[in-house]
């Protein structure tokens, strides 16, 4: 099983002149330190107006950032919104090509459509035709990316005959995923040969039916790309500490924080009925479901914060479902202290990463 | 920490609602073939946030939600209900704070202001069905509070219509509180379509800032709506999280 690191970048108020660049070079630090720990993916997300919560509009400059300042982990641009008012397709195109020169190829590109109505609403889209554009969008990325010229000629966006440049550095082209939040979306990645980037939290059992389904159908999939991408990978939190109370006790602190501020956010589905939105995305099985507001919290299932023989155990059961990443966020408003931070990565990779195959890379 | 509404419930408290016990399960009544009209609207951001108690956080961004409920038979008879929301956070709960509402049943007045402290009074509060689209307004007195059209409706599933419960700032025993009123929705038929807004004097249903601006489909359901127990209590100057306490329902 491989592991990656993955960034919404939520900035905590009060704002000083100073914040956004601290969270930043936080996140940069904590990187470079998984880069040289063997982690192997770092995913930043493309996200608008949403508030503490995320503060990544422009993960390309962020991804870049990194990508400049490490040798093996593999950069994720997860996702690309594919929404025409946010991002033109040819745009997304040059943007990833060019992130994957700089890279030395090791781009990952993710796409996806934009979950809440705070961000389709601030760009004037359209939420029952998202769904539509994506289809498109991953489509023709391809096909700009490998064909020395271009032209198009669809339904949300033509272009005539240009050449798309520059190309990417890897041939022919960068692994595509898919974000997966909606049910059924992870049928949708795998009927386009993509990779299902797993953002939703869910139980053993619900990830081990989503898995099969995928398997299933990408076994007979149409690639929209060059090859196929059968990836799967899920999302989860991270923070790992030899004292279970301690660990527990900070990381369950992040996990509240982080569904406290997705819940202030308006996801599309709220405002906007249309079947084009069937959950509520941003990671909602994470919000508190009790019967009141001030009600106690649970630990959720399969969380991997804890002690390194509980997170050995927990992400074998992961494992077990049949997915092949586990990508962790590692911190939410900046409630767990950077060397925290560093110190659960450094620990993690020491004592758990062996366990799935990998082996230290040196500090 | 998201920002919290800077609402002074201190100078609302004296129109509040006096609840003289609240609602419970047990007493909870459904009506069959209820229609519903809501309009959803967002709303002046910084102007919103003194439309909003403290306990809560204004969404982001914030909007509001003029709904209108016509019953054909209930426990009073026939009655109609149009109120304004401001949605909200509590915790990381999704509700609307009641700023105004109106029927045209003195029964139902007296049955919302005592059992949920919902600001609830007499008006003329209409929903109908015209060939042209869906209309909903309310006349208070001689004066039009508010008069919108849902234009070129078309049908959508009724699944994909959310409504989140009332927030009702009102007087339990010597305490000031928001008062939970929640409903629940079995939808049948559901339409959405286009917002027309013909008048609307948030003063008249009690907060002048709200504001409208960007206007978002409206949609038009028929369903059972059962009136339930109250489930919560919050103190509106305090953080919901910190601030809130059970009810037996």
């Amino acid at each position: 099983m491989k592991f990656g690191i993955f960034y919404e970048i939520s900035v905590p108020r009060p704002w000083a002149a100073d914040t956004e660049k601290k969270v930043y070079d936080n996140c940069i630090e904590q990187a470079i330190h998984a880069d040289k720990l063997g982690f192997d993916y770092c995913w930043a997300v493309e996200h608008h107006f949403l508030e503490e919560y995320s503060h990544c509009s422009a993960p390309e400059i962020f991804l870049t950032a990194i990508a400049a300042q490490t040798k093996r982990i593999r950069v994720g641009h997860g996702i690309n919104v594919c929404v025409p008012e946010m991002n033109p397709a040819i745009r997304i195109a040059e943007r990833c090509a060019a992130l994957d020169i700089v890279s030395g190829g090791r781009l990952e590109v993710g796409t996806g459509r934009s979950a809440t109505w705070t961000e389709l609403g601030g760009f004037g889209a359209n939420p029952d035709t998202t769904k539509a554009t994506w289809d498109e969008y991953v489509r023709v990325l391809p096909k700009m990316w490998t064909q020395e010229r271009f032209s198009h000629q669809g339904t949300y966006f033509s272009m005539p005959e240009r050449a798309v440049i520059p190309k990417p550095f890897q041939k022919p082209h960068p692994p595509m995923w898919v974000a997966v939040t909606s049910p059924g979306t992870e049928i949708d990645a795998a009927e386009r040969g993509m990779g299902a980037l797993g953002l939703t939290f869910g139980s053993f059992a619900e990830q081990e039916r989503k898995v099969k389904a995928y398997r299933d159908a990408v076994r007979h999939c149409e690639p929209v790309g060059e090859f196929v991408n059968d990836t799967v990978a899920a999302v989860n939190f991270l923070y790992c500490h030899e004292n279970p109370d301690e660990a527990k006790r900070t990381g369950m602190r992040m996990v509240g924080t982080f569904g406290y501020l997705a819940a202030q956010l308006v996801s599309a589905r709220e405002v906007y009925a249309s079947p084009s939105y069937a959950s509520f995305g941003l990671l909602p099985q994470v919000r508190r479901q009790a019967q009141a507001p001030g009600a106690a919290a649970e630990t959720p299932p399969g969380m991997c914060v804890g002690d390194p023989d509980t997170l050995i155990k927990t992400l074998k059961e992961w494992e077990s479902t049949g997915i092949d990443c586990v990508n962790f966020l590692l911190n939410a408003a900046e409630t767990v202290p950077q060397q925290a931070v560093l110190d659960s990565l450094e620990l993690f990779a020491r004592q758990v990463m062996p366990k799935f195959g990998k082996i230290e890379a040196a500090a | 920490m998201p920002l919290f509404g800077q609402l002074d419930t201190a100078a609302h408290v004296g129109r509040a609602s006096t609840v003289t016990s609240l609602m419970t399960d047990a007493e909870s009544f459904a009506v069959d073939n209820v229609d519903v009209l809501a309009f959803t609207y967002e709303i002046d951001i910084q102007r919103g946030f003194g439309t909003t108690p403290k306990a809560l956080h204004p969404s982001i961004p914030s909007y509001c939600q003029i709904v209108v409920r016509r019953h054909r038979d209930g426990p009073f008879g026939p009655f109609k209900v149009a109120e304004l929301r401001v949605n909200a956070r509590a915790g990381t709960h999704y509700l609307a704070y009641c700023i105004g509402a109106f029927t045209d049943n003195d029964a139902a007045v007296k049955f919302f202001r005592e059992r949920y402290g919902a600001p609830m009074r007499r008006a003329d509060v209409e929903l109908d069905v015209r060939y042209y689209g869906i209309v909903g307004s309310v006349v208070v007195g001689s004066k039009v509070a508010f008069d919108a059209v849902l234009e070129k409706p078309h049908y959508i599933s009724g699944s994909d219509v959310l409504y989140t419960p009332n927030l009702n700032l009102a007087r339990v025993g010597n305490e000031t509180k928001l008062v939970h009123q929640e409903m629940e929705y079995t939808i049948g038929k559901a339409q959405r379509g286009a917002a027309t807004l013909k008048a609307f004097d948030a003063a008249a249903f009690g907060d002048a800032n709200v504001v409208l601006r960007q206007p978002l489909p409206a949609t038009f359901v028929q369903a059972k709506v059962t009136y339930t127990g109250v489930r919560f209590l919050i103190d509106p100057n305090r953080p919901a999280m910190a601030g809130t306490e059970t009810v037996a329902a």
